[in-house]
């Protein structure tokens, strides 16, 4: 319920109570003012009408010395008689003239007339005249009356009406009161649904909206509320506010810069050396050892490969974690994706006595759009955990899209489950294995290896593509990790998909002899790189600049360079940049960059500066090999020999 | 200081006479009937208010006496404008006002007349609030006969008395008794409570003529009385009111007593109810309009008209005696003129 809503539902009440409270307080005194106005009336009507026809008359009579005449007497009071007759008819009220001292009725206007209980009614004495005045009953009727005595005749003279005429008064005072209270009440409603609306809503709304452009933009704002009020105040502390929080921001931003350029410089120095001993192992496994150092190489390359993935996680969720981990979005084949997956680590599974299964429901002829790297990223990481903890067991993949795919790309919403029979985890420990540098027991850092990084890396990745991931297990069961995310589907022809995939699958062999510059100052690194580069059938030239590389190219006979990013005289992208203006044709040479920096924003700017692809190291062949095939598949490579 | 005595004695001189200088002298005739006190009266109050009202003009009245005849108050006439034509010229009851409006010698003097019963049945105008075609106006001192009927009505009604009452109309043929006699026989129709029985005796005019009257009333309604029952009497307008012991002889031959009277003299003297104007009032408005003549307003721009204020007197005595209570409003009215 909206604030204005609120405060008009708390005003109302409030209002309706108070209003009724002085509306009830006006009938009150209205109903008395009436009653006064009625015995006013009808004191009056006594005092000067009907007791001054009886003395104008009895004065008549004792000035003309009639008095002790009784015809006249008689005359006169009958004249009497007839006058109120008339006056009842007149007036509605009823008149009676009664015996003072006996109580015997002498005339009355009223057919059912009765003698009067005057004992509780009030006295007052009203021009010069003493009158008793009250409410009573006569037989079933509430009457009003007001009586005086006149002496000199002995006479008790009564004027009175009934109620109804003041009933009749106060049911239209309450209906007026009763009125005009529902219209106060709406009246005042409104004014302070403006006034509030005005003085407090307005500004709320106002400042609302400027913590809401704080909360998305993080700058300084200016608030459009003038005053000295607590809502002015208030205005001016969210001002003030949101310059701090857009300097803190700057800081932060700042330090995350730093943080993401230390990082950077951090990787490309750890993975540099490690791209040494990656692949002076792997050398070293093609030379002819005995046993036992083939043994120490095959460890060496193993730990190697451990220590790029710890760092290669550790990058992973610190992209994540400052936000600088962008969605690529690609259209795929999923289940040749996933068909692929599956092959590539049955060789994990085969390790350990486990099977590999994988089947897909309506995906055979669908084209998913998602981020292709992440999705894969997800899928490597779970299925590794799975032929991790599995022994002897089975690993089943699935994957389903919930709807059926159109022709015409639509929403969707993709579900892949990775269930295994291993050794399951603990129920109480289901929530923490996505916690990071967590695993469901510490001796499985121990037994199994790893981080404790990749379920969190996994799960980031999902939300990040909108969806997240789940798991049910039991202890010496299994474990079912399902992951879904949100992607954009179509139906496609089954025939040309198979073709792609047979394209896809077919990985062609590298054109041999082709002359292939290596620029890299790292000693090792060069090494590595140019006896994989060898084994792939290339003529290696090393160079240890970039300066010397863009001379070379120059020279001409150079079908692709692999160019290191940090050398010395002449770094990378430099080098690229000048080979790029070169007058010649050598200008387009394709050029693939090696970097230790795995940020996608440091490879942008490469590609920019001019580079055709980039190689992360630590450098293998399949990397070296795949990058070449990509060359040749975009004809960007043209072999010189 | 003989100088300064001089000044002041020819200062003094020369203002006295510039005040006489606008100290006008007017001649006002005023012909009266006969010397009967109503005439007397009002003539007196007129005298009296007309100084009053004109302290800048010097008044004389020059009256006459017509002794009660018609012939008396043309020899009246004559006889003033012998003296002179007057500024005014005022005649007192219905003879003398018949005698001035008819007098070709007084065509264009301004007349006023007063105490005229019926000015109507003169031929003065030919209805009452219309101005005369002569250079003639005044004011009849007699109400309306209508007024006077619905007062009786309304005393009877009051009563327990049998109705309706047969009253006998006490008159003689002296102009504006029998005018008023006749004005109250035209309306008997109209009122269920009384029935009218005329009763009448010669005007006989002249200081002895009232006696005269008197016994050829008391007769006549004698007569009237042994073939007829009458309940009371109205003793109407005119000369034969002024009769001495009028009320006290008839009731002493007749047993009746007169239910209306046209003067407050007969309420004293026993009349149940009379409704009459009042000498002073009628000679008061008199002078009033006289005053505008003088100033210089013809006579013919007043209307004819009735009196506007009348004096009502109730005798109780009387009342009780007849019982017929008097309602209490005609007592209010009568304040000061209710008799025993």
């Amino acid at each position: 319920m909206r604030i204005k809503s609120k405060l008009l539902a708390i005003y109302i009440p409030i209002l309706l109570i108070g209003m009724t409270l002085i509306g009830y307080w006006a009938y009150l005194t209205a109903y008395e003012s009436v009653r006064e106005r009625e015995y006013k009336l009808l004191t009056q009507t006594l005092s000067l009408t009907f007791v001054e026809l009886v003395e104008e008359r009895h004065k008549l009579l004792v000035d003309s010395g009639l008095e002790n005449v009784p015809m006249f007497r008689e005359a006169y009071q009958k004249e009497v008689f007839d006058e109120l007759d008339a006056l009842h008819l007149s007036t509605d009220k009823h008149f009676t003239v009664s015996e003072k001292s006996t109580g015997q009725l002498i005339y009355t206007s009223q057919q059912n007339w009765s003698p009067l209980d005057i004992s509780e009614a009030n006295r007052q004495t009203i021009n010069n005249k003493k009158v008793a005045f009250g409410e009573t009953t006569m037989g079933s009727e509430e009457i009003l009356f007001a009586c005086s005595e006149f002496s000199p005749w002995n006479w008790k003279l009564t004027v009175s009406q009934t109620t109804d005429a003041l009933q009749t008064s106060l049911s239209n005072i309450a209906l007026l009161t009763i009125i005009i209270t529902l219209f106060a009440v709406a009246l005042v409603s409104v004014l302070m649904g403006s006034v509030t609306q005005h003085l407090v809503i307005t500004p709320i709304n106002k400042i609302k909206s400027a913590t809401s452009r704080i909360a998305k933009n993080h700058q300084g704002i200016s608030i459009d509320v003038k005053g000295t009020d607590e809502l002015s105040e208030l205005a001016r502390d969210v001002e003030t506010m949101s310059a701090d929080i857009q300097d803190y921001v700057s800081r932060a931003q700042a330090a995350n810069k730093a943080k993401t350029d230390f990082l950077a410089v951090m990787s490309h120095e750890i993975r540099t050396p490690l791209n040494g001993i990656q692949g002076l192992a792997t050398l070293l496994l093609d030379t002819e050892l005995n046993e036992k150092q083939k043994k120490y190489a095959t460890d060496l390359k193993a730990s190697a490969s451990i220590l790029a993935n710890v760092i290669n996680d550790v990058l992973d969720l610190s992209k994540i974690e400052s936000g600088m981990s962008e969605i690529d979005l690609i259209e795929f084949n999923l289940d040749s994706m996933l068909s692929d997956l599956v092959t590539l680590l049955g060789t994990n599974a085969s390790a350990n006595n486990t099977r590999l299964e994988y089947k897909s429901r309506n995906l055979d002829s669908v084209m998913v759009t998602s981020d292709l790297t992440k999705l894969r990223q997800i899928i490597i990481n779970l299925i590794s955990n799975a032929i991790k903890f599995t022994q002897q067991g089975t690993v089943s993949i699935s994957a389903k899209l919930k709807q059926v795919a159109q022709e015409e790309a639509q929403d969707n919403k993709l579900v892949i489950s990775v269930k295994d029979t291993g050794i399951g985890i603990e129920p109480d420990r289901l929530e923490s294995i996505f916690e990071k540098f967590t695993q469901s027991d510490s001796s499985i850092s121990r037994r199994y290896g790893g981080t404790g990084l990749g379920l969190a890396i996994a799960r980031e990745l999902a939300q990040l593509l909108g969806g997240d991931i789940k798991v049910s297990s039991k202890v010496g069961e299994g474990s079912c990790f399902t992951v879904t995310a949100n992607v954009r589907a179509r139906s496609v022809d089954l025939v040309g998909t198979n073709v792609d995939k047979e394209a896809c699958a077919a990985t062609p062999a590298v054109n041999h002899n082709l002359n292939v510059l290596l620029a890299e100052d790292n000693a090792i690194n060069a090494v590595v790189a140019q006896a994989l580069l060898e084994q792939l059938g290339c003529n290696v030239i090393h160079v240890d600049n970039g300066l010397k590389a863009s001379t070379r190219v120059l020279e001409g006979d150079i079908d692709v360079v692999f160019m290191d990013i940090h050398m010395p005289v002449m770094d990378g992208v430099e080098a690229t940049k000048r080979i790029r203006k070169l007058d010649s044709g050598a200008a387009s040479t394709p050029i693939i960059g090696l970097t230790a920096e795995a940020f996608k924003e440091r490879h942008d700017t490469f590609i920019e500066a001019g580079m055709n692809n980039v190689v992360t190291k630590p450098v293998t062949i399949e990397a070296l090999k795949e990058s070449l095939v990509k060359l040749e598949r975009e004809n960007t490579l043209t072999s010189s020999m | 200081m003989k100088w300064i005595l001089f000044v002041v004695f020819i200062t003094f001189a020369s203002v006295s006479s510039l005040t006489k200088a606008d100290d006008t002298v007017l001649r006002v005739v005023i012909i009266q009937t006969n010397a009967l006190p109503i005439v007397m009266e009002s003539q007196a109050a007129f005298e009296k208010e007309l100084r009053f009202i004109m302290p800048e003009a010097s008044v004389e009245f020059d009256v006459y006496d017509a002794g009660g005849s018609f012939e008396g108050a043309r020899a009246a006439i004559e006889a003033a404008y012998q003296v002179g034509e007057p500024d005014l010229i005022v005649s007192i009851a219905t003879l003398a006002t018949r005698a001035l409006y008819q007098a070709e010698i007084s065509r264009q003097t301004p007349k006023l007349f007063m105490t005229v019963a019926d000015p109507v049945k003169e031929g003065i105008v030919t209805q009452f609030d219309e101005t005369s075609a002569d250079n003639i106006t005044g004011e009849s001192h007699v109400l309306d006969a209508k007024v006077k009927l619905d007062m009786l009505q309304g005393l009877i009604a009051a009563s327990d008395t049998d109705l309706p009452l047969t009253i006998g109309l006490i008159h003689t043929d002296y102009p504006s008794s029998a005018s008023s006699v006749d004005s109250l026989l035209a309306l008997e129709s109209d009122y269920d409570s009384v029935k009218f029985v005329a009763i009448s005796t010669p005007y006989v005019d002249g200081d002895k003529g009232l006696p005269v009257m008197r016994e050829g009333i008391i007769n006549a309604l004698v007569k009237h009385k042994q073939s007829r029952s009458i309940d009371g009497l109205w003793l109407s307008t005119g000369p034969l009111l002024q009769a001495e012991n009028l009320i006290g002889e008839i009731r002493k031959q007749t047993q009746l007593f007169p239910l209306f009277a046209e003067s407050i003299e007969s309420v004293q003297d026993g009349a149940l109810l009379g409704v009459v104007s009042d000498v002073n009032s009628i000679g008061k408005s008199a002078a009033q309009r006289a005053a505008k003549i003088l100033r210089g307003t013809p006579a013919n721009q007043f209307p004819v008209s009735r009196m506007s204020k009348y004096t009502v007197a109730v005798n109780v005595s009387t009342a009780i005696k007849l019982g017929l209570p008097i309602p209490s409003s005609y007592l209010k009215l009568a304040k000061n003129n209710v008799y025993q």
